[in-house]
């Protein structure tokens, strides 16, 4: 299973780098953006499998076969063989330093089965879909404390490892974790530095590496930061759509839907960047949305079959009353900025330093959109809080913190991006002058 | 005020500017560095990995099984529970007591019990799960503790 996802994301990358589909990002991004798609193609398949009980092993054939059928093709034409061979030369870059203290900071912050809601949540729900004939099992609201209609990207990812290990190991969802936890901090430096301009790349790398409270969530084996990681690279397609082809749409649409399998508040940023997508692109180019849409279709298809057909009900909207009593509530307004600020102060003080620098150099238009998402996202969450059944103060301590984990990463980018735009506009000023 | 925000800005700049010439030559050092970084990577992950196993050696599970239970029961269940050396041992008895009066009821309210295993958890016990299918809370009325009664299925896939 591994080695299928390794086969399946070289072949994506040779896709997304040899053939000219106007992606125009770097190396290491074509290679995270190719293994996530892998891996998000596998999930589908698992689910597809899970949830109507098609035969698994018979789209695993077919995708080993595709991938031998490449690996044959690029070998009687030697040339693109020549051509990686001739491409592979490591040169020392900074980001190997920074994954090293990357990776002492997490495994001594890793625990086996994770923090609670790892255990209690994710893994469990990974045990469950180990069994294709019983899953279903957990799917009712007697057991509302492991929330049941959650999304199951995670655990999907987890018990596929498990069923091709043919086990269920404690190591699994650790090194799942390690790796998004890598795989952030890579594609943090890799989208943000330039030939010229690695400063800045390993600048956003530091809050990542050395804000601890970050360091711990991530190691906890919870699902915010994969969503964060999704949040991050679907950020990173936003930025760059101008001038771009319908298949770069394609698999934005379809990187942009994975966050909905991910967790509930994925669904709630997919609709957002849809939504600004639709405003920027509505009225000049109409078919580059079509494309959007329909890479995000097969994830769409997914989370309504799984909350229309199979899931329960949602805690939060079965428990929901006095909505409107709720929301002219002065008071809970003042709890939750109270808790909002004292969340940001003690424990991500960093993302202070981040709102004052963007507070100075945000000048730049291209990461409007972005800025957009981010803040309408973060008043999405703030309005669940507004009209929460649950005990608000109970409610704000045990998730505030992972909200804020999951636009972290996202925010760091869009800070330093502003940050690397306004040096090169001063350089460029100063030239003149 | 401006001022000073253009010499603050201006400073940054040239700070900026020192950094990143540093970090180009750091660039062209040998090749053989990133080698050493890669096999210091890989050895930090496989510490990591053996400590992290041994952090679930610390855990202490205590399994004990109640044979009359089994008179009450299906003749193929058992109980068993599973503690972290924090739980003494009049906890276990005390919810030991408590299942004589819940277990029955769970028999009639969920599926057919044949294979299945029932295992009672200490909350913050942070143990592996087994085959969950459902879950009951125990609020003990002499303790603070709270316990969660499991049933999971015996049969391994």
């Amino acid at each position: 299973m591994i080695i299928l996802v390794l086969l399946l994301s070289f072949l994506l990358k040779s896709l997304l780098f040899y053939v000219n589909f106007n992606l125009n990002f770097n190396s290491a991004l074509k290679t995270i953006i190719s293994c996530i798609v892998s891996i998000a193609v596998l999930v589908l398949i698992y689910t597809v499998h899970l949830f109507f009980g098609y035969d698994f092993t018979m789209f695993f054939q077919i995708l080993i076969l595709l991938n031998v059928a490449y690996i044959i093709l690029i070998w009687r034409t030697k040339r693109h063989i020549l051509l990686i061979i001739r491409n592979v030369k490591p040169k020392f870059s900074i980001i190997y330093p920074i994954i090293l203290i990357a990776s002492y900071f997490f495994l001594k912050a890793s625990q086996p089965w994770g923090k609670w809601d790892a255990w209690a949540i994710w893994n469990l729900h990974a045990k469950f879909l180990f069994f294709e004939n019983e899953w279903t099992n957990f799917l009712t609201n007697s057991i509302s404390w492991t929330h049941p209609d959650y999304p199951l990207m995670l655990p999907s990812i987890i018990a596929i490892i498990w069923k091709s290990i043919g086990e269920f190991n404690y190591l699994v969802p650790a090194i799942i974790a390690y790796m998004i936890y890598i795989g952030l901090i890579i594609t943090i430096y890799a989208s943000i530095s330039n030939k010229n301009l690695k400063i800045f790349g390993l600048f956003a790398t530091l809050p990542l590496l050395f804000d601890f409270t970050y360091v711990s969530q991530s190691a906890s084996q919870y699902a915010d930061t994969l969503l964060s990681f999704v949040i991050l690279i679907s950020m990173i397609f936003l930025v760059n759509i101008k001038k771009k082809s319908k298949i770069y749409f394609l698999v934005f649409g379809f990187v942009a839907s994975i966050s909905m399998w991910i967790k509930n508040e994925g669904i709630a940023f997919f609709f957002l960047i849809s939504l600004i997508l639709v405003i920027l692109l509505f009225h000049r180019a109409k078919y580059k949305l079509l494309y959007y849409f329909l890479g995000a279709l097969p994830f769409i298809a997914v989370v309504v079959y799984f909350k229309l057909v199979l899931a329960p009900s949602n805690d939060l909207v079965e428990e929901s009353s006095g909505i409107i009593n709720k929301v002219l509530s002065i008071e809970r307004y003042l709890i939750i900025g109270k808790y909002l600020a004292k969340t940001l102060l003690y424990d991500y003080p960093l993302i202070l330093l981040l709102i004052i620098l963007n507070v100075f150099f945000w000048r730049t238009i291209e990461l409007k959109p972005i800025g957009l998402v981010l803040i309408s996202l973060f008043l999405c969450y703030l309005c669940i809080y507004l009209i929460t059944p649950k005990e608000l103060y109970w409610h704000l301590k045990y998730s505030m913190y992972r909200l804020i984990q999951q636009l972290y990463p996202s925010f760091i980018y869009a800070t330093f991006i502003n940050l690397q735009q306004w040096y090169m506009k001063a350089s460029v000023k100063q030239h003149i002058q | 005020m401006v001022n000073l925000c253009e010499h603050i800005f201006l400073k940054m700049k040239s700070i900026i500017y020192k950094l990143n010439i540093i970090l180009n030559k750091c660039s062209k050092v040998s090749r053989y560095y990133t080698l050493i970084f890669s096999l210091l990577t890989c050895a930090v992950f496989i510490f990591g990995i053996i400590k992290l196993n041994n952090k679930t050696s610390n855990l202490q599970e205590l399994k004990v099984l109640f044979k009359p239970m089994e008179s009450l029961l299906d003749d193929e269940l058992e109980i068993s529970f599973l503690k972290t050396k924090d739980t003494n041992i009049s906890d276990i008895k005390l919810y030991y007591q408590m299942q004589f009066t819940l277990v029955p009821k769970i028999i009639t309210t969920s599926k057919p019990f044949k294979n299945k295993i029932i295992s009672v958890y200490h909350k913050s016990t942070d143990v592996d799960h087994f085959r969950f299918i459902k879950g009951y809370d125990i609020i003990s009325k002499n303790s603070t503790e709270n316990y969660r009664i499991y049933l999971y299925s015996k049969q391994k896939p």
